[in-house]
């Protein structure tokens, strides 16, 4: 069995570059998230990135620079679940290639918001239909991620040891997961801001912050687990 | 084995199940009641039914103690909630 | 009196006295509540929509089909039923019984599907799509979610029912089983309420 506390250290403070890279980058530097209505006139939108040009260049690569942190956590999670799966590891394989579409989809509207905000000054429809392709590739496809926490779940719920990789429940929420960012692909449809727009409730709301819910929960669980290990260990020696 | 009292506590809450949906459907159709307090007690009788539900096909009586309340909650809060919001609309 | 629960969890625990077993894992009541909570959201967002423009909402309400969503609910309610008998049946290690009560479960299942797919295509022949206005966004984006739910049970059953010949197979899956049903009964009350709520609250 591959040496759990190294790994698991790994992935926390990758996880951590992710959030301060990301959620400094898109919340407080770009101002991209939370989302801006799709309603947002052509004259909004060019005013948005005229005005903030150099934050927003400077915010979403930072932003995308923390997209590639996500990938330690998810790689270290299939080597934990191949553990318990027998033969070939099909569902961490699967896990971690999701992974890598998750980080793709998540880096890649950065770059498309990048080149909106590279020239400002060429024709506002162009701007404005960067923007549109941006936030839909952004908001849209989410289902590599639920493809994730799906394979996590089946293992999960596989695993027969008596201190199963992770615990049931967990498992469990991970598929109520899958089922909270699993109405994305509606956002498409709607021009005009509701509950299913890019900004909206179910489509980003629930599907951004339940994800981001899961980890938190996970990582305290981890050491909630690695705190009563010691103390076994402990007693064990006593 | 087909005449077990469970089996036939599970029927009779079926034929109740679908002695309310047919009452809310008749309700809606051939009685005339102010709109409002008629929407309000089709919305109770819906939740009268997810109660029904809950507690017989869902056995959610016997489970542990949290489930039971947090299942509670649910069922007041948001039974009492849509109905306070359809009301005041 | 000792009901057929209790029976099934002696049996399970090797015959050493009645050791009290919950229905189903407390994972699936956890999921089955967290989902249920995403509903409540589709609900109160609903409400919240009606109020802001009810003639819509009526309007969009009057071109529902209130007989094929009647129809729905009674199906949904008898497959409900008998998934709780498949429950009933798989505790008691009866294969026979819990087989036919799983596959008339699935049956009412797709008649669900049926029905929604003849109302689908009647909005669309109508004009009536996702994006048409508010209410028709309500409309199908939570159904439509409520429909793959039903669909998702639904591979589950198929599951349950080809992995299970043997009653030893039965017996490890019992709680796999419970969780199913339970989950299963879920689907069958969220759509109670978004029936009364879609179709018929006036």
């Amino acid at each position: 069995m591959t040496e759990r506390k190294p790994l698991i250290i790994v992935a926390v403070v990758s996880m951590l570059m992710t959030t301060i890279l990301y959620a400094g980058g898109m919340f407080y530097i770009s101002g991209f998230l939370p989302p801006p209505s799709p309603g947002l006139s052509q004259l909004e939108v060019v005013g948005f990135y005229q005005q903030n040009h150099t934050a927003i260049i400077a915010g979403l690569t930072m932003a995308f620079v923390g997209t590639g942190f996500m990938l330690p956590l998810c790689v270290i999670g299939s080597v934990f679940m191949a553990e318990v799966e027998e033969g070939f590891p099909y569902f961490s394989v699967m896990q971690a290639l999701s992974a890598l579409a998750t980080v793709i989809f998540t880096a890649l509207p950065n770059f498309i918001w990048m080149t909106a905000a590279f020239r400002v000054d060429r024709s506002p429809e162009l701007i404005t239909m960067l923007h549109d392709l941006g936030w839909i590739m952004w908001a849209t496809p989410s289902w590599g991620f639920a493809f994730q926490l799906i394979c996590v779940a089946v293992v999960g719920l596989k695993d027969k040891r008596p201190k199963p990789f992770i615990s049931r429940w967990m498992s469990y929420l991970a598929l109520w997961v899958a089922v909270g960012v699993a109405p994305t692909p509606l956002v498409p449809f709607f021009i005009e801001a509701g509950p299913f727009a890019w900004n909206g409730l179910f489509t980003f709301w629930v599907a951004f912050f339940s994800p981001i819910f899961w980890i938190a929960l996970l990582f305290v669980v981890i050491a909630n687990d690695i705190r009563a290990g010691q103390q076994e260990t402990v007693t064990g020696s006593i | 084995m087909m005449s077990n009292v469970l089996t036939d506590k599970l029927f009779l809450v079926l034929t109740a199940l679908l002695g309310i949906t047919l009452l809310s459907w008749l309700l809606t159709s051939f009685v005339n009641f102010e709109k409002k307090s008629l929407g309000a007690m089709i919305l109770l009788l819906a939740f009268f039914k997810v109660r029904l539900i809950a507690i017989h096909f869902m056995e959610m009586a016997k489970t542990q103690r949290l489930v039971r309340i947090a299942f509670e909650a649910w069922f007041f809060l948001v039974g009492g909630g849509m109905i306070w919001g359809y009301l005041i609309g | 009196m000792m009901s057929a629960m209790d029976i099934g969890a002696e049996k399970a625990s090797g015959g050493e006295g009645i050791t009290y077993r919950y229905p189903a894992e407390l994972g699936v009541w956890l999921f089955v509540f967290a989902d249920m909570c995403i509903f409540a959201m589709y609900f109160a967002v609903f409400v919240w929509e009606k109020n802001l423009n009810p003639a819509m909402f009526t309007e969009g309400q009057a071109s529902l089909s209130t007989q094929l969503g009647g129809l729905n609910t009674v199906v949904l309610l008898i497959s409900s039923y008998f998934a709780a008998k498949a429950v009933h049946s798989a505790r008691l290690f009866n294969i026979e019984v819990y087989k036919r009560f799983i596959k008339l479960t699935m049956f009412c299942g797709l008649i669900f599907l049926c029905v929604k797919f003849v109302e689908y295509s009647d909005k669309f022949s109508a004009g009536f799509d996702i994006a048409t206005n508010a209410f028709y966004r309500n409309y199908f984006a939570f159904t439509g979610f409520h429909m793959l739910h039903v669909i998702f049970g639904l591979s589950f059953l198929a599951w349950l029912l080809f992995s299970v010949k043997t009653v030893e197979q039965l017996k490890e899956k019992t709680q796999a089983i419970e969780g199913a049903g339970l989950y299963w009964h879920m689907v069958d009350l969220l759509w109670v309420v978004l029936f009364s709520l879609l179709y018929l609250v006036p």
